[in-house]
This record gives C-alpha cells, sequence and structure tokens, in this order.
C-alpha cells in the first residue's frame, strides 16, 4: 500500500496517509513519514487508537488516502467496520488504497474460523471489496511470511513465537493463501466478463444461475454463507426462501439469516404452506432456480424437515433440472436446541390421521358391535346406535369425510346384521328399529360432512394466516422504504407463488404497466386475473390466471390495501418532488429578481442622484463638488457594467451559450487583464505568476472572466491589510492556480451554495455583486474542462484553485 | 439651517447626497450603518433623517424604530425595492415619508422641504386654501367656488385627517385606525369607497385626482398645491 502510495506520490499525485498501521515497525515508520497524515486519534476505554478523519479528509480533498485494514472496527463497533469511512472517503471522489485480510472477507468468515480456530473479528462484506476499481493479491509463500515474522518485521518480537505456534502455523497459512487465491481468481473471472460485455463480445446466451437456499431460522450462519459462496462460484443470484408453514415455527434465527442473505446481496423471500417440500418446489420453479441449497443438522435429525431423506428424494423428483445441495449444518446452539416447536393448535388431515381413521373404523366398530352382541340382552338398539354414533364421529373427526361415511354404512350394517331383530339379516321388524337406524345413518352422515368440512376450513384459514403474515411482515420491512412498491409486489409474487404480478393503470383506452414484476408480463387486465387498487377500477392488480384459489384471493385483496398505499405514496413523492423543483425554480426567481433590482438600480441611484443634482437650475456647485458628482457617475455606471455583463455571462451559462475557443495563452497576461476589473487591485493583490511557466491551454476570455470574478470575490471579503495573493505553478502537465485570501473562509457546510447564483453569503454587502461571480467563475472554469476548488487557507481564509492543462508541445519538454 | 442625517450604505449615494444637500444649505451628517445612525442621532439631534432600509447590521426598521423611542424627529425613508413590504411596515412604525431608488435630487429636495416644513409648523392655520376648494378645520366644513359641500361624518373624519398631515403619505392603516377605531385597520376596502366619494365632491376630475392622491397599497397623500410654500 505504501509502495503504491509512493509512486503515485512520485508521480505528482496528492497522497495523504488516513490510518497506517505501522506497528511500530522503523521501515514502515520511515516510509509513512513521507507523506501528510490526515487521522483522528481516538481514545476508548484507555486504549488509544488511530481512525480514519473522515471529514478532515473529504475536507482536504487529496486525489488519494492510504487506509490499512478496511475490516478494522472502529472503537470496537461490530456496526462500524472502518470499510464504512472508506466507502464514505470513496463517495466523496476520492481514491483511497486500502488493504483487506483474506480472513475478513465475510464469506469467508466461517471457513476462516474452521481451518485457524479463531473467529476473526471484524468482516467486510465481499460486495463492497469486489466493488474496487483494481484489486492486487499480496501473495507470500506461507514459509516466507514465517520468516518475515521471525524476523520481528510483522509482529514486536516478543509475540512472534506464540504466533508461529498458533495461528501461523504452516498448514493455516497455505490454506488461507488458498482462499484467497481462489476469491481472487473469482475476482479475475468476473471483471473478464464484465470487459467481454463491454466490448460487445456475446457468448451463448448464459442463463442466469440462481441459487435458492431454504432457511428454517436453525443451524445459524453457516448455510447462508455456504449459499453464498456456491453463488458466488457461478455469479448466481442468491435468494433466500423461508417456508411459512402452519405447523412449524421459525427458528430463532431466521431474522438472522434474513439479513446475512441481504448483506451478502441476496433477497430474501417468504413463502407459505403446509407442505414445506411442495411449497419449496414450487418456488424453487417460479424463482428459476439453477441450484437448491438444503441445511441437515446431524443433532436435530428428527426435527428438521430438511434432513428427512424423503423429502430430499421428494424435492429430486419434483425438481429434475436444479442441482441440490444437502449442506451439513452444525447442531444448533443451545439456544436452538431448546427451540421447540409450539404445540399445534389445529391439525390437518395428514396422511397419518387418515390411516388412524380408517383403523379405528375397520377394527373398532367390529369390537364394539361384538361387545354389544354379548350385553344384547341388556341394551336396546337404540343405545347400541348411540354407542356406534360415538364411534363414527370420532371417525369423522379423524380422517374426514370419506372415513366418516364408511364407518356410517359399516355400523349401520353391522348393527342391523347383529343386533336388530330378525338377527344376521338385513330386514328389521320393529318400525322403531328402522326408525332409529334411519336416524342413526343421517346423523352420522351429516356429522362426517361437517367435520370434513371444518377441516378443510381450519386448512385454508391456516394457509391465508401464514401468507398473510408472511405479506404483513414484508410489509413492516418496507415502511420505511424509499419506494416499496415494486419491493411489495415481489413479496406478493413470491408469498403465493406467481410466475408474474403487475400493477396496471388505465391511460386513456389502454392500460399501462406501473410496475411489473415475474417472468410474463402482464400488460392488460384480462391477461390474468385482476383485483381492483382503487375505487373507481383505473388502477389494477393483475396476476397470473389461475394460479391463485378464492381463499388466496380473499387474502390478495386485503393486501390490495397495502399496495394502494405504496401507490398514493408514489405518487405524492412525485407530486412533492414536483413542487420542490417549482418552489425551487420560484425562490432562484424571486432572487433573481430582489438581486437585480437592488443591485441594478443602486448603482443607477447614485448616476440618478447625482446627474439630477448637476441638472438643478438656481444653485451653484463649487468645482470639486460638480467633479465630485461626475466621478460618482462614472464609477456608478462601471459597476452597472460590470454587473450587466455579469448577467450577460449567468445566461449565456444556463442556457448552454458558452462557446469554447481554446488556445494557448500566457497565464500573467490573463491575470494581469483580470486584475484591470478589480477595484484597487494594485493595493489589494499581490501577484506571484512566473512569466517562464509554459503556457496553458485555454478560452483567454472566459480564463479572465473566470479570474476577474474569483479575485473580485476574494478582495472584497478580505480585510483591507490582508492583500489577496495570486499564485501559479507548474505541477506535472498542468498549471496550478491558486487565489489566496485572508478573510473569513467559508464553512464547509456552505461550500457548495456559495457557488449557486444570487446566494451571497452574508447578504445586503454592497460590495460583492449579485453572488453571481462565483457561479459565473465555476461556470466557465468547467465549461474549460478544469474543476473549480475550494480550501482553507492554512491560518484562516479561504484558498480557490483550479488547474489549466499546458500548451501540448511544450508538455513534452517539461 | 435645519441638519439632516443622511444614512446609506452605499458610498457613491452618500456622496451625491452630501454635495447635493450641502450646496442646498444644509448642515449634513454622513453614517453608513445603522448602529452609527442611532449614536449620530443621539449626539448631533438632526433636524431630519434620510434613511435607506437595506443596511448591513441592524436594518432600517429597527432604526426607525429606535429613533422613534426618544424622538419624533422626520424620517425619509429611501428603498430601492418597489411594492418593498419593509416600506410600508417603515411608515406604520413611524417614518414620515419615502423615496424609491432611483430618485431625482428635486424630487428629494421637495420631500425635505415639505417634511422640514410640517415639524416646524407656523401657527396652526385653520383654513387649507387650495386653488379648488377650501377646508376650514375650525368650523368642520369645506366649500367650493363659495358653496358648502356637504361631506358626511366619516368622509368629513378623513379629508380632516390628511389636511392636517398635508403632504405627508399617510398609510392605509393609521387611516383606518385613526378614523374607524383599531380593529378596523385591515378594512382597505372601506378607505376605497369613501375616497370615491370624497373625488366625486371636491376633485375638479374625479377620474384624475390632483389633491386626494393614493399610492396602492401604501397609502394616501392629500397635496394642497397651495400657492404659499
Amino acid at each position: 500500500m505504501l509502495d503504491e502510495g509512493l509512486r503515485r506520490h512520485a508521480r505528482g499525485a496528492d497522497v495523504v496517509i488516513g490510518v497506517v498501521d505501522h506497528q511500530d515497525r522503523a521501515p514502515i515508520e520511515c516510509r509513512a513519514a513521507k507523506f501528510e497524515s490526515v487521522t483522528a486519534h481516538l481514545d476508548s476505554g484507555g486504549v488509544g487508537s488511530d481512525e480514519v478523519a473522515v471529514d478532515a479528509i473529504i475536507a482536504r480533498r487529496p486525489s488519494v488516502v492510504l487506509v490499512d485494514d478496511m475490516a478494522h472496527l472502529v472503537n470496537g463497533d461490530n456496526e462500524h467496520g472502518r470499510w464504512r469511512d472508506i466507502e464514505r472517503i470513496r463517495d466523496a471522489g476520492i481514491d483511497v488504497i486500502t488493504t483487506v485480510n483474506v480472513e475478513s472477507l465475510q464469506s469467508l468468515g466461517d471457513v476462516v474460523s474452521s481451518i485457524t480456530g479463531v473467529h476473526p473479528v471484524g468482516s467486510v462484506p465481499d460486495s463492497v471489496v469486489r466493488d474496487a476499481d483494481q484489486i492486487e493479491l499480496v501473495d507470500m509463500s506461507p514459509e516466507a511470511l514465517r520468516r518475515r515474522l521471525a524476523h520481528g518485521n510483522v509482529y514486536p518480537p516478543e509475540h512472534v513465537d506464540a504466533l508461529l505456534a498458533n495461528y501461523f502455523r504452516p498448514e493455516n497459512l497455505a490454506a488461507l493463501r488458498q482462499l484467497a487465491l481462489l476469491w481472487v481468481a473469482d475476482d479475475v473471472e468476473d471483471r473478464l466478463q464484465d470487459y467481454t460485455a463491454d466490448r460487445g463480445i456475446t457468448e451463448a446466451w448464459e442463463v442466469r444461475e440462481r441459487v435458492v437456499v431454504a432457511l428454517t431460522g436453525t443451524a445459524g450462519d453457516a448455510l447462508v454463507r455456504r449459499a453464498s459462496r456456491i453463488a458466488g462460484r457461478s455469479s448466481a443470484q442468491l435468494i433466500g426462501v423461508h417456508v411459512v408453514s402452519e405447523s412449524g415455527a421459525a427458528g430463532p434465527d431466521l431474522e438472522m439469516q434474513r439479513r446475512l442473505v441481504v448483506e451478502l446481496g441476496g433477497t430474501y423471500r417468504e413463502v407459505a404452506g403446509d407442505d414445506v417440500a411442495q411449497a419449496l418446489a414450487r418456488f424453487a420453479q417460479v424463482e428459476h432456480a439453477t441450484q437448491l441449497v438444503l441445511g441437515a443438522g446431524r443433532a436435530s435429525t428428527r426435527r428438521s424437515w430438511l434432513a428427512r431423506p424423503t423429502i430430499v428424494a421428494s424435492m429430486l423428483q419434483r425438481l429434475g433440472n436444479v442441482d441440490i445441495h444437502v449442506i451439513s449444518t452444525e447442531a444448533p446452539s443451545p439456544r436452538g436446541r431448546s427451540h421447540r416447536p409450539p404445540r399445534r393448535p389445529s391439525q390437518p388431515i395428514t396422511a397419518k390421521l387418515r390411516f388412524l381413521a380408517w383403523t379405528v373404523c375397520l377394527a373398532g366398530l367390529p369390537v364394539l358391535t361384538f361387545v354389544l352382541t354379548r350385553l344384547r340382552t341388556h341394551i336396546s338398539v337404540g343405545t347400541a346406535l348411540l354407542l356406534d354414533l360415538t364411534v363414527v364421529i370420532a371417525v369423522a373427526a379423524l380422517g374426514g369425510m370419506l372415513p366418516g361415511l364408511a364407518a356410517s354404512v359399516f355400523a349401520f350394517g353391522l348393527t342391523n346384521w347383529f343386533l336388530t331383530p330378525p338377527l344376521h339379516t338385513l330386514t328389521v321388524r320393529d318400525a322403531e328399529n328402522v326408525v332409529e337406524l334411519a336416524v342413526f345413518i343421517t346423523v352420522t352422515m351429516v356429522v362426517s360432512l361437517l367435520v370434513d368440512r371444518a377441516a378443510r376450513r381450519s386448512r385454508e384459514a391456516a394457509r391465508a394466516r401464514a401468507e398473510a403474515g408472511a405479506l404483513a411482515r414484508s410489509a413492516a420491512t418496507l415502511v420505511g422504504s424509499h419506494d416499496p412498491l415494486p419491493e411489495l409486489l415481489e413479496q406478493l409474487r413470491a408469498t403465493f407463488s406467481l410466475e408474474a404480478a403487475s400493477v396496471l393503470e388505465r391511460q386513456g383506452t389502454g392500460w399501462w404497466p406501473t410496475v411489473t414484476v415475474g417472468h410474463d408480463e402482464l400488460l392488460t387486465p384480462e391477461a390474468g386475473d385482476a383485483i381492483d387498487l382503487s375505487a373507481d377500477g383505473s388502477v389494477r392488480l393483475v396476476v397470473s390466471a389461475g394460479a391463485l384459489s378464492p381463499d388466496q384471493l380473499e387474502v390478495l385483496r386485503a393486501f390490495a390495501d397495502q399496495l394502494s398505499l405504496a401507490l398514493q405514496a408514489r405518487v405524492l413523492r412525485a407530486d412533492s418532488a414536483k413542487a420542490d423543483v417549482l418552489a425551487e425554480t420560484n425562490a432562484l426567481r424571486a432572487a433573481l429578481l430582489q438581486a437585480v433590482s437592488h443591485d441594478l438600480r443602486t448603482p443607477l441611484a447614485s448616476i440618478k442622484a447625482s446627474a439630477t443634482g448637476l441638472l438643478q437650475t438656481g444653485i451653484t456647485f463649487t468645482d470639486q463638488d460638480r467633479v465630485d458628482l461626475l466621478v460618482n457617475i462614472d464609477v456608478a455606471a462601471d459597476r452597472l457594467d460590470r454587473m450587466v455583463r455579469n448577467l450577460l455571462d449567468m445566461s449565456r451559462l444556463q442556457s448552454g451559450a458558452v462557446v469554447l475557443s481554446t488556445a494557448p495563452v500566457a497565464l500573467e497576461d490573463v491575470v494581469a487583464a483580470a486584475l484591470t476589473d478589480v477595484p484597487h487591485a494594485d493595493r489589494r493583490t499581490i501577484v506571484s505568476v512566473p512569466d517562464s511557466l509554459p503556457l496553458v491551454m485555454a478560452d483567454a476570455a472566459l480564463l479572465e472572466r473566470a479570474l476577474a470574478n474569483v479575485i473580485s470575490n476574494a478582495v472584497a471579503w478580505s480585510p483591507p491589510d490582508a492583500p489577496v495573493r495570486i499564485e501559479a505553478g507548474l505541477i506535472g502537465r498542468s498549471i496550478d492556480v491558486r487565489v489566496i485570501d485572508r478573510g473569513p473562509g467559508v464553512p464547509l457546510a456552505l461550500r457548495d451554495a456559495m457557488f449557486l447564483p444570487f446566494q451571497r453569503l452574508g447578504d445586503r454587502s454592497n460590495d460583492t455583486g449579485a453572488g453571481l461571480g462565483l457561479a459565473i467563475a465555476k461556470g466557465f472554469i468547467e465549461a474549460m474542462g478544469a474543476r473549480l476548488d475550494v480550501d482553507d487557507t492554512p491560518g484562516g481564509g479561504l484558498t480557490m484553485s483550479f488547474r489549466l492543462p499546458v500548451e501540448a508541445e511544450l508538455a513534452g519538454i517539461t | 439651517m435645519s441638519r439632516i442625517l443622511v444614512v446609506d450604505d452605499e458610498v457613491q449615494i452618500r456622496k451625491a447626497l452630501d454635495v447635493n444637500l450641502r450646496t442646498w444649505g444644509y448642515d449634513i451628517d454622513l453614517v453608513a450603518s445603522g448602529e452609527e445612525a442611532l449614536s449620530s442621532a443621539a449626539a448631533h439631534k438632526p433636524d431630519l433623517v434620510l434613511l435607506d432600509l437595506g443596511l448591513p447590521g441592524i436594518d432600517g426598521l429597527d432604526v426607525i424604530r429606535g429613533l422613534r423611542g426618544w424622538s419624533d424627529v422626520p424620517i425619509i425613508v429611501l428603498s430601492a425595492r418597489e411594492g418593498d413590504p419593509d416600506k410600508v411596515a417603515a411608515l406604520d412604525a413611524g417614518a414620515d415619508d419615502y423615496v424609491t431608488k432611483p430618485f431625482s435630487i428635486s424630487e428629494l429636495m421637495a420631500r425635505v422641504r415639505a417634511s422640514l416644513r410640517r415639524h416646524n409648523p407656523t401657527p396652526e392655520d385653520p383654513i387649507v386654501e387650495t386653488p379648488d376648494f377650501t377646508i376650514d378645520l375650525a368650523n368642520r366644513r369645506v366649500s367650493r367656488d363659495g358653496v358648502f359641500v356637504h361631506l358626511t361624518p366619516t368622509e368629513w373624519a378623513i379629508v380632516e385627517y390628511l389636511a392636517r398631515n398635508a403632504g405627508r403619505l399617510v398609510t392605509q392603516r393609521q387611516l383606518l385606525q385613526r378614523v374607524w377605531g383599531p380593529q378596523y385597520e385591515n378594512e382597505a376596502n372601506y378607505l376605497r369607497v369613501h375616497f370615491a366619494a370624497i373625488r366625486r365632491k371636491l376633485e375638479p376630475i374625479p377620474a384624475q385626482p390632483r389633491y386626494f392622491l393614493t399610492e396602492p397599497s401604501i397609502g394616501h397623500r392629500f397635496e394642497p398645491l397651495s400657492t404659499r410654500s
């Protein structure tokens, strides 16, 4: 890192040190001392540590910052890895050279800890590292590294022996080295692919791999990390799915797993279904999964559905074209082990229960009938039928309609044959018995039907509850989201395992898709099942036709409110954005009018007052007074002219009418010309622009206007006894021009605002014009392809600088 | 001779006013900020203040309030913006008149003279004479070409108040407060109706008033146009 920094420094880059962890090693300290260091020293709990001074670095605006160990935890805070600071610096447009140890890559964390036995402190999401412009592997053979350690080049000598015997064992180092090489190899492949894609090299169309990992909320993070690595190897998209089944509750780790999936760049979904395998298979199909990752807990094989071989087999059967990985996971944590699924509140009819019902029906009824024949003399047929009724109801309750009806007929037959006189015939003698049997058969049949229907209802209700729960949870997580609609619709599609879903808006006679998700595009309400989202039917939710049962459609309708809200939020947001723009435009216009009215009128007022004074009849001015009034008119006219020129420049810039005529010019000439426009330039400025500088490539007129404005501004804000310095120097192949004042400076927060037109810091001051000067200077300098930078003047004040390229021929010489 | 305090942050305006007012024979104090204005007014007791509203530091409005705390010196406001709500606020705060930049020196001098005259009145003259009509403040009646003109009590109240402040800009708010009472100070439409009636009765050409002038959304002014000045 330091070597790369030195190399760039030598080429003229502005390199500063953010943090370098020198561990008191002399060679590093010696090299680090060559750079300016912008470091914050934090002192927490008696242990001081150097941290990245993000704001100071952004304010300092170097071109490159060196930062050691991006996985370092700032203040030991798990949520605040140093990489977050680095991201902020990069967001500010500053290059960062940083380092990361292989064990700190998030996807490798558990592998590393299983190799080394040490869980790494702090980790960096792979996506952050892969996002780097360049990745360079600093590779070294394990032996060489151990030698460096032994020489005390890496850690203080007193620690070395212990380290060599533990963490830095040759086999550990070899394994870590392999991991690092593989990871970087992946990255190189990605970049190659990006390159071929950029160059329009199209190979055979490659189906995007999609890795689905089934999550139960147990077994910690290992499963997710494994799945992420599987996905990473084939640049696949990672999708975590949790099946909300009514018979099993989620494990304690589900939230952590969800977060991890998202952090690793994947998406998380919940789907509902009583049959987990079926729901999972359906999800995998709808999502076009190419690989499915299942976990098999060793310690909890009896309870974990994933572990059952039958489920794996049935998945293989259902998903012929999907690779299935069964990952052995560690025994769940003690917390996980103590977890028991809650007692099932209402039992849907399963195969097991149905079997039990048939057993009771076929075995229980004959046994009961046999007992009753023994007791025939003591009890009536009616009593016997009541006892039978109990059994039949039990069968119906267990097994549903079919076993119930069968038991009813069977009990009727048995009673008729064995208990009603005449015995062993199906004829019945007593009218009373006929009635009893008739009532019996009717009652049992009705009961069977009712029990069955109740069971079905409860099953449907449970499923609806699970679906609604999944949707509500996802909706809740999206409450703060900027535009929840697409994500909400995606979750809805996943929950109901739909091929596609879309929200359509009526526009004239046709329909316009607001959001569509899934693989088919549903572009008209007729393309699928439609649900109104607005009262007048102009906004509709459309889902794949025939995919949903009426009950599911009900749940969907309830959920439509959520979608409507998201839609409204979207409309409101668009409106408010529009209103913001309008308000801004209006505010700008008002500012323009005020500024123009004040700043044009002020010199006009002195012209008018002086001229009308001179024109008065009946009084005589002294010569001196007359000259004063004429000078007054002259000065005010000049000011008016500057003002009008600025306004014209501004309108040229704003209408994009700036035409560049770039040519080699001598900077010192342009500076001299610019100074003629600056009031009292002789007293208030010190110019040190050597005439030995090479010519710069610039539009002389634009450069002069820009410089005049920047210098005038600096002069206006400087105390009279502190002249503004104008300096220029050659840096590499460009000339750096700096205008340095010792005025009050500008706070960091206002530095963007100071370049907006009509923004005058400290309003109503009369010397600085309408606040157009800096806006014009910035516009002109940017039109010439340069950038106007603002910095603090060391010791107080503001320094504005920009760089212009030197003339091409001379560039070769210098 | 009268002493005038000029408060303006524009060096060229100060210069122009200085040269002109001095030539007209006034004594001049020139200051560039509100703070200096207050201390200069306290030290030199000027007879009139010319005050720019847009000042660095304390605002022109605050200067008026500061002066009005202890002095009834006439204040003429110089304002760079037309239709500026600050202008009405300044008049309500106690300024006597205003001039919009850019102004001609003769216009300014006329205002200066009018304000100074009002402030040092000759013993109250109960008769206000104009070329077209005569207002008899003592007997509460108006005559035009020797004939008494009937005015309603409200019309009389308006005419009387304006005549007693002849030449001075009276804001709508001041007029309403004076004639109708404090709770009516926002009912500007009352004035419109009564001014129409007054003009019909007293102005030679009511559509082009010469005496009862209205400065839209600011106030009213009675110009006697008398030959005595």
